[in-house]
């Protein structure tokens, strides 16, 4: 036998790695192609939009006028956007204190993992009793409607965050506070949670991009005025007629802005993870 | 009160009225004939709706349906989650954007998905069967046998990128020390990764599944925006059947009552799959 | 300044009892060791003197107040981290500042006593950074800074230079007991690391399974241990040990006879200890001080320098001894030396209690 040389091993090595960069490019191409394409999409003039076999066309504006400034979809994103914005203000509120004492006063991990139990709540369950409620208290079709609903998956998941980003600060440091004259609680909103803030800024921008996506909850309690961006997206699209290059634009609307915020959170949702939810 | 407990008071206040309130009033409608048409004549019913549903025919169908989505969209997604972290982890050049792309369709509202996939896997107007074709592959994605497995697909495009998260953030985690030992004595990288990366991840491996098992079950989307459980019943989901029975045609009582069977199956599911990789 | 009391200090965490009843009195201005193997109850101990842990019985007392249920905040102590615990999002002036803050004391006297404390720990150009700009011994300077400007009536330390290397470590503890000459402060410093306690300590308080062996001077404390535990924990190497019973006119152990008188009636098990440092050559003792001789077959040295550490093997038994340079020639191995006891250096403890019982 003889021992492989050192430019076969070299070659071999470089090998390898063209193939985990091709695959890699792959599966990146099957993730950016369909963004691609409904973009064509949604500047192809309207007789080309049913073409599929169409690349080159001269690019209509049309749509993107239509869609942004002589349709419902601002108010949708408004609604959209208020809805999500309240839950996350919920949610950090009600959570935040509660990841804090799970964390510090090690409340078990039978706490923990009903924080987790509750996320992984069927909707199903709670549709049916929040809708009868909200429909007694007069509230469906309305934004409040629509936060609550949220509220039931985005306070679990927000809660469930900031344990693991509690968890990886120190005791001492609150000890350290105490000892130097604060109370536990003075210690916890003025040496932790200014600490902790990077973690707060990404379980917010994840707990606003979960309540930014669901339809679920939102096609069923708003109709008219209060429709959310994803319930309209989907109205698009009906038994009754499509309009294509419409819901291409009113789709990279609702997600554009969602993927440019994901970009920054991404390393903390590793770290949290690696941190926390990945051992619990 | 101490501050451990005035800390957690928010929350659980919060989650006594959108979880426990829910839960409980939810329960007390599955007893009940209770049909949106007919609110001021509710009847307690026993355990007959239960009785009824689980001999119903359509809902078995969902039941079946689903559990065959959840098993092979997770699988799909399990097996390709892994294999993008293990190449991602040994990319030299342009890890971090790779990463931020893969890890993209995750963060986007699944109407749009669904949509999205509805528009380029469609017949008539898809760039996929239309290329496809060309090359002589005709296949109708969404005909009767084919569409369940679609919907996997697409439900593997946008969460492949969760496994993915969690599996960099599991490898990132590992401990660097086995991983050098067995290179000095000489492991090959098969040997490595079955006898060492495995083993080390599978507290992560069991996370990742459960949570997005659960979460599979929930599927609603996709159904909604490309098949409404057509053709035939061949992808009524279970979340989709709930609506169906519970908003279209208003009968809550059986519709909660299911939501509680799906519950019951749910921590079956949960406990097994806990209990057998604890086991091992 | 004022002193310290803890009387019958208990601490049950369940139905564990990690704190077995701990009395101990720290006078004012005294440089105080807690000094133990790791879970004997040492940092359980400086927690609840910081008011960290609460008390499950007892009393703690200090200067005339007693402070057993009272919050951290209210003690007036200062305490040192083994981690330092820096608050990440201030400047080293707003960290060593924030306990003054608590208080209510003007901005410019904040500053006046931090530059002050800066100057005296030559941090001073530090000031303006972040923790994490710091290196490790940095770090702990601003620590140990944060503690001196409160002006507390106690200094608590927990193993603050532990996460330091060796050469800083030695540095930082010549500076910490500068400074204890200078502040004149009560301090109580926890540390597992014997040379820390020998050197820095007025007193030294040894512990073991949650209970006191010892309190006593450094010396004391070496020269005379109280117990088995506390001679075979203190000094390195380790003291040797044999196993004996008292004869008629002297003690029978497994290497010999030993000349030494004990009050102990005779043929009860004792344990004769003796320490590396304490094996002579036969010509260094006179017949009197001599308490046996023995013959060691050498096994090994290993050179530290100056000195070496000779592995000895008498009747199946391992010892340890130090020896000058000098003198390592003569210890080749397989070759047989014979030695010496010193009579004022012999350690003798109850094979049963581990008390000491004579020596």
């Amino acid at each position: 036998m003889t021992a492989p040389t050192q430019d076969g091993l070299l070659s071999r090595r470089r090998l390898t790695l063209v193939a985990i960069e091709f695959v890699v490019a792959l599966a990146i191409a099957i993730v950016l192609f369909p963004f691609l394409w409904i973009f064509l999409a949604s500047i192809k003039p309207p007789e080309l939009v049913t073409e599929p076999n169409v690349w080159m066309f001269p690019p209509t504006a049309a749509n993107w006028h239509d869609v942004l400034l002589e349709s419902d979809v601002p108010k949708n994103i408004i609604n959209s956007f208020v809805v999500s914005v309240a839950t996350v203000i919920i949610a950090l509120v009600t959570g935040c204190p509660a990841a804090y004492s799970f964390s510090r006063f090690k409340t078990g991990s039978g706490t923990r993992f009903s924080v987790l139990a509750a996320e992984m709540m069927p909707p199903a369950i709670l549709i049916l009793p929040l809708f009868l409620v909200l429909f007694r208290l007069g509230l469906i079709d309305t934004l409040a409607a629509v936060v609550l609903a949220h509220l039931t998956f985005v306070v679990p998941v927000v809660t469930w965050f900031l344990i693991g980003f509690f968890d990886e600060i120190p005791r001492e440091l609150e000890e350290q506070a105490m000892i130097d004259g604060y109370t536990q609680f003075q210690a916890f909103y003025k040496v932790i949670l200014p600490v902790v803030r990077p973690g707060l800024a990404a379980a917010a921008v994840f707990g606003f991009v979960l309540s930014w996506n669901d339809m679920f909850y939102a096609l069923i309690l708003t109709g008219g005025e209060s429709r959310t961006l994803p319930v309209a997206i989907a109205g698009f699209w009906t038994f009754r007629g499509i309009d294509m290059g419409k819901m291409a634009v009113a789709i990279l609307v609702a997600v554009v802005p969602i993927l440019i915020i994901s970009f920054f959170i991404q390393k903390h949702l590793v770290r949290s993870l690696g941190g926390g939810a990945v051992k619990f | 009160m101490h501050l451990r407990f005035r800390l957690i008071l928010p929350l659980a206040a919060a989650m006594t009225v959108i979880m426990a309130y829910p839960l409980v009033f939810s329960a007390w409608i599955s007893f009940h004939d209770y049909r949106l048409t007919r609110l001021q004549d509710v009847r307690f019913r026993g355990v007959e709706n239960y009785a009824f549903i689980l001999s119903d025919a359509p809902f078995g169908r969902a039941l079946v349906n689903t559990m065959t989505f959840v098993a092979g969209a997770v699988s799909i997604e399990l097996v390709l989650g892994l294999g993008l972290a293990l190449l991602l982890q040994r990319l030299v050049r342009f890890q971090n954007f790779a990463r931020a792309v893969l890890l993209a369709p995750m963060f986007i509202t699944p109407i749009a998905v669904g949509l999205m996939f509805r528009f380029l896997l469609n017949s008539e107007l898809g760039v996929i069967p239309y290329y496809l074709a060309t090359i002589g592959v005709e296949i109708a994605w969404f005909d009767e046998r084919l569409a369940l497995f679609s919907l996997m697909l697409i439900d593997a495009w946008q969460w492949t990128p969760f496994m993915l998260l969690m599996f960099l953030a599991g490898l990132e985690a590992l401990p660097k020390d086995p991983f050098e030992a067995a290179r000095v004595d000489g492991a090959s990288a098969w040997i490595t990764f079955w006898n060492l990366t495995l083993p080390l991840l599978r507290p992560v491996i069991l996370v990742a599944l459960i949570i997005r098992a659960l979460d599979a079950f929930k599927v609603f989307e996709y159904v909604w925006a490309i098949t409404r459980g057509g053709p035939g019943d061949a992808t009524e989901t279970i979340l989709f059947h709930i609506y169906k029975t519970g908003f279209r045609f208003f009968r809550l009582g059986e519709a909660a009552a299911m939501a509680y069977v799906l519950i019951g199956i749910l921590m079956f599911l949960v406990i097994v799959l806990y209990t057998a990789m604890r086991r091992r | 300044m004022s002193g310290v009391q803890l009387k019958n200090l208990r601490k049950s965490f369940g139905l564990t009892e990690v704190l077995k009843g701990i009395n101990l009195t720290v006078e004012s201005r005294e440089f105080t060791v807690l000094l133990g193997p790791s879970g004997c109850g040492k940092s359980t101990t400086l927690r609840m003197l910081a008011g960290l842990e609460p008390v499950s019985e007892g009393e703690i007392w200090i200067g005339d107040r007693n402070v057993t249920d009272l919050e951290p905040r209210d003690r007036n102590i200062a305490m040192v981290f083994q981690n330092y615990a820096l608050y990440p999002n201030m400047t080293i002036a707003q960290n060593m500042g924030f306990g003054l803050k608590a208080k209510k004391m003007p901005r410019a006297e904040i500053s006046a006593r931090v530059n002050e404390a800066a100057a005296m720990l030559n941090i001073a150009d530090l000031l303006a950074r972040r923790p994490k700009e710091l290196s490790g011994g940095q770090q702990q300077r601003v620590a140990i800074g944060r503690a001196i400007v409160r002006e507390p009536n106690l200094f608590l330390f927990d193993e603050p230079l532990s996460n330091l290397d060796t050469k800083l470590r030695v540095e930082m503890r010549t500076e910490l007991l500068r400074l204890h000459r200078s502040l004149d402060a009560t301090t109580i410093y926890v540390t597992h690391d014997q040379e820390e306690a020998m050197t820095m300590a007025n007193r030294i308080v040894v512990m073991n399974g949650g209970q006191i062996e010892q309190i006593g001077t450094p010396s004391e404390i070496y020269f005379k241990p109280n117990s088995r535990m506390v001679a075979g924990f203190i000094g390195s190497p380790a003291m040797n040990f044999v196993d004996g019973r008292v004869g008629v006119d002297g003690l029978e152990t497994s290497i010999g006879p030993v000349a030494h008188p004990t009050k102990l009636a005779s043929g009860d098990a004792v344990i004769l200890g003796f320490r590396p440092d304490d094996l002579y050559f036969p010509d260094e003792l006179t017949a009197y001080q001599a308490a046996m001789s023995v013959d060691f077959t050498a096994e090994f040295v290993e050179l530290l320098g100056a000195r070496g550490i000779v592995t000895l093997r008498a009747a199946g038994a391992e010892f340890k001894g130090v020896f000058e340079e000098r003198f390592l020639h003569r210890f080749a191995e397989g070759a047989t030396v014979a030695l010496a006891l010193s009579r004022d250096r012999l350690h003798l403890f109850s094979a049963t209690s581990g008390e000491r019982v004579g020596g």
